[in-house]
């Protein structure tokens, strides 16, 4: 399984800030203090649905210690989103959630900027709640966006392969079931924040806790009417992103008052605003029917896909096709269709988080294959295996795949938890619980390309033949500079410490996507050595040179230049780079990745969307207490096929982190609304996972394969450890107890209810 | 709004003695940070939920966003900075942090490893299932708790060599 060995990548080697991030004394933006600095706050709707009548901001104005107060009528282009341009800075004439933006305002103190928020008066006229998705796309249902042409119904994604119902004509069995999400918080610790202000030559430099600075950077200079060359974007040390720092929610309202104050000034949220005002996962009610034989291929399969979107479209439409597209889970489907609709709702705004739409549907799906299986009377290892996706196979969008480890994740993650001999409801040890096992997999794509896609990087061989990599790359604490710096060392034949990385400065390095959507090892990665790769090149050419060989016949090794089989002829590696940039042949070289594409047909959903795809298989045992519905995870294996493991210590990292978000999307997590309003703002209310919760044996598992378009054939693994954790825990309580929980998450009343112990709604 | 009384205080801060006049209203944490520059000690909930503000105070593991900085009169304090810094050595704790992968984003590191601090000054030799329990009101976002649980195990146990080198620091092209 494991390829052969590389060096230094393959090597887990400890991110290079770690020694500060252990010290306290790498520095976020919060640290960041200025002489002069300015505090701001935002009042926010507060209410779900409103018209604007008047705002008033005289008192707040008059309030000493006010440098100066912001409405949607000092925003020069007042609109934004990375699809729709739906979204505003400020509103003028309507909110249309809790946390919409109303006023923005900065003062010498947060508590002054808090007092002035509180005095400005805003009147409303209340408009009806739309907080259904399924009710918000009827006929009648009031609208949030009154000019949006389709209504509440933002977009819709299909799929469409294969002939549907000469497929289900063929199935022996027929199953059809709901699943409904919910909501989800990325909670990172670090809440959104930024701080803004302007040099002696007008020109603004934005300091960002961002996994997007080149994202922000354009939607400042877009929303604000000023050049990109006039916004500086400077990354901080980044406390977690999961998805949640992508936005330019508060940098615009930092920027505009450090133009206006000619102060710094740092706007940052509350954790409230962070469940209120800032992204969510959307929730989606999922419909499932599924043709198979008798003896468990699957002929036919039908997904109805519904989306909370809530008040903005934001990453909607990413969500939405992500979900349309490997809803149909790992397997081999030959007739499809998906329909993937993502509404308006008053609930909070849903965007990008880790998983994109995949760790819903991965629920919903892994739980049906569940449901399948027993229908059978199969194992449902043997259900999956008869039906998995092969490399060579097509995915749901017709794209072929290249790379696949799925049917080794499945054996690696099942023999690890003794598969054959756990769960079936046998009785605990100890009082009136169960024991049962589950079993969860996963498809995942790496490397969009129905979008502009692209990553830049520039490396400069040193006169002492050191290499210095520029790259745009956002680390958020997923460790990616030192797996760029890996990359670098292996293309050219140098230990990691011969590399050094510039980067957080949108001056600096090229334009870079961001990291998002598991693309940095892959996209990221292969900029950073196709740069390296033509640098490299300078210091070839000049070696054949000084050599008289054939550049061809030359080898890069132990810091030297040598004619392939003849060692003796050779020189240092630093000898030929300093007589490079003596000779004016300065070896710097830019290198850049965007993922090739096909057209891809949005009425059939047919094309290639992505670059590849990463496979998973999580099995887990898991023990309910008959009396109380508690569940707890004795144990999990994780198994992730990631391409090569870059870094196998980050990779693990990654399935450890993502396995227990993962556990807590289906077991604690879930923002309840009521009527628009979020009735658990804040971390004493809504339960993220603490190092007691979770799985009490947890075992990460890499599945190496070699994908031919990945630098030294890397994937990625970011999104996908939390996508199957949910439903192998969910498919463990049913193997113990006989409860489909079909609603989430799975707290104790929740399992009770699924076991008939008690009545009610959730 | 009216003006809180202030009044000075002054206490042990990681050894040294400290003398700051402030509001009666105003939090340990923002008297560490705003006032003395401590920024090693995070803020993120305000509500004592999630410990990335942990000082310990007088042999005391507390959530200093809980705590009025005037009933800090006449203790000792210690944070972060206290534990050991790169120019003058790090506690083998936050080696550990650092070459175990314990460290992600970062950002409940600082309190992670005070609290890990006041979990060994308390019991030399914890199990997992201790650490994870002392845990509890630290959260992470980012490492699953695993390699935290690990790096802490590994300082217990005297394995105070990193599992790897901590090589050289990512060049920031600013600041």
């Amino acid at each position: 399984m494991p390829l052969p060995s590389l060096h230094p990548v393959g090597a887990s080697f400890p991110r290079a800030n770690g020694a500060q991030l252990a010290a306290g004394s790498a520095a976020y933006v919060d640290d960041l203090r200025p002489a002069g600095l300015l505090f701001g706050a935002v009042l926010r709707a507060g209410r779900p649905h409103a018209r604007i009548l008047r705002i008033d901001t005289r008192r707040a104005e008059r309030l000493k210690g006010v440098a100066c107060v912001l409405t949607g009528h000092d925003i020069p282009v007042n609109a934004y989103g990375p699809l729709l341009q739906d979204q505003p800075v400020l509103c003028t004439d309507k909110v249309r959630y809790e946390g919409d933006p109303v006023v923005a305002l900065c003062a010498e103190s947060w508590a002054a900027a808090a007092e002035a928020a509180r005095l400005v008066r805003v009147e409303y006229e209340d408009l009806p709640v739309v907080s259904d998705p399924e009710e918000a796309i009827r006929p009648g249902s009031p609208l949030l966006h009154e000019a949006h042409p389709t209504g509440n119904l933002v977009l819709e994604w299909k799929i469409r392969r294969g002939n549907l119902d000469a497929g289900f004509a063929e199935a022996d069995l027929i199953v059809e079931e709901r699943y409904q999400s919910r909501t989800q918080e990325h909670a990172s610790i670090e809440t959104h924040i930024c701080m803004a202000e302007v040099d002696a030559n007008g020109r603004l430099a934005v300091h960002v806790s961002s996994q997007t600075p080149y994202q922000i950077r354009f939607n400042v200079s877009r929303v604000l009417k000023l050049p990109i060359a006039r916004v500086r974007v400077l990354s901080a040390s980044a406390g977690g992103g999961f998805g949640g720092k992508h936005e330019p929610m508060l940098e615009p309202l930092a920027a505009l008052c450090a133009l206006k104050t000619g102060r710094p000034v740092k706007f940052r949220m509350t954790r409230e605003e962070e469940f209120t005002a800032s992204t969510i996962r959307h929730s989606l009610a999922m419909d499932y029917k599924t043709g198979v034989t008798r003896d468990g291929r699957i002929t036919a399969r039908r997904l109805r896909l519904l989306l909370d979107g809530g008040a903005y479209c934001s990453y909607g439409e990413t969500t939405a096709s992500k979900a349309a597209l490997m809803g149909a889970g790992p397997y081999r489907v030959p007739n499809l269709h998906v329909d993937s609709l993502l509404t308006y709702t008053n609930n909070g705004i849903a965007g990008a988080v880790r998983g994109f739409g995949v760790t819903q549907t991965t629920y919903a799906c892994e739980c049906h294959m569940d449901t399948i299986a027993r229908r059978l009377e199969m194992d449902p290892l043997d259900f999956r295996r008869r039906n998995a996706m092969q490399a060579g196979d097509a995915a749901h969008s017709g794209d072929v795949i290249r790379s696949c480890g799925f049917a080794e994740a499945l054996d690696a993650a099942t023999r690890e938890v003794n598969w054959g001999a756990i769960g079936g409801g046998r009785t605990s040890p100890c009082g009136r619980k169960r024991r049962g096992r589950g079993l969860a997999a996963m498809i995942y794509p790496v490397g969009f390309t129905a979008a502009a896609n692209p990553s830049g990087a520039f490396a400069r061989v040193n006169e002492d033949a050191t290499l210095t990599i520029y790259t745009g790359c956002a680390d958020v604490g997923q460790g990616a500079h030192v797996i760029l710096r890996q990359i670098a060392a292996e293309e050219l034949g140098v230990d990691l410490e011969s590399v050094h990385i510039v980067t957080g400065d949108t001056d600096l390095a090229p334009l870079d996507l961001g990291s998002v959507a598991s693309r940095v090892t892959h996209i990221g990665g292969n900029a950073v050595r196709r740069a390296v790769a033509k640098a490299k090149g300078f210091l070839l050419r000049k070696a054949a040179q000084m050599i008289e060989a054939a550049e061809e016949d030359l080898e890069i090794a132990d810091g030297k230049i040598a004619v392939k089989g003849a060692p003796d002829r050779c020189r240092t590696l630093p000898e030929v780079a300093l007589k490079c940039h003596r000779d004016g042949e300065i070896p710097i070289a830019e290198g850049a990745y965007n993922p090739p594409g096909l057209h891809l047909d949005k009425t059939t959903g047919q094309g290639k969307p992505y670059d590849c795809y990463v496979f998973a298989a999580h099995a887990a045992e898991v023990e309910v207490d008959m009396d109380t519905g508690e569940c707890r995870v004795l144990q999990l294996a994780a198994a992730h096929d990631v391409g090569r493991a870059v870094n196998p210590m980050n990779v693990e990292g990654q399935i450890e982190g993502g396995s227990l978000q993962g556990y807590g999307f289906g077991m604690l997590e879930r923002i309840r609304y009521k009527g628009g309003i979020a009735q658990n703002p804040n971390l004493h209310d809504y339960l993220i996972p603490t190092a007691l919760d979770g799985p009490a044996r947890m075992k990460p598992i890499i599945v190496e394969t070699e994908e031919p378009t990945g630098p030294f054939g890397a994937k990625g693994v970011a999104e996908p450890a939390l996508n199957p954790t949910t439903p192998a825990i969910l498919n463990a309580i049913y193997d113990a107890v006989g409860a489909r929980i079909t609603d989430l998450p799975a707290t104790p009343e929740a399992v009770l209810r699924a076991m008939g112990m008690i009545n009610g709604r959730h | 709004m009216p003006k809180a009384e202030r009044r000075t205080i002054s206490f042990l801060l990681n050894g040294d003695p400290v003398e700051v006049t402030v509001p009666v209203t105003r939090y340990l944490v923002d008297v560490l940070r705003e006032d003395l520059a401590m920024m090693g000690t995070k803020r993120a909930c305000d509500q004592g939920a999630c410990g990335s503000c942990s000082v310990v105070m007088d042999g005391a593991l507390i959530s200093s966003c809980l705590v009025l900085a005037v009933r800090a009169e006449g203790a000792s304090i210690q944070t972060i900075e206290g534990l050991g810094s790169i120019e003058g050595g790090l506690h083998p704790l936050q080696k550990s942090f650092a070459s175990h992968g314990a460290t992600q984003c970062g950002y409940c590191t600082p309190g992670m490893i005070v609290a890990g601090k006041a979990l060994l000054d308390a019991n030399p030799d914890p199990s997992v299932e201790e650490i994870k329990h002392w845990l509890t009101g630290n959260l992470c976002r980012c490492t699953g708790y695993a390699k935290i649980i690990e790096a802490i195990r590994a300082v217990a146990e005297g394995r105070t060599e990193p599992a790897f080198p901590i090589t050289v620091p990512t060049v920031k092209a600013h600041g």
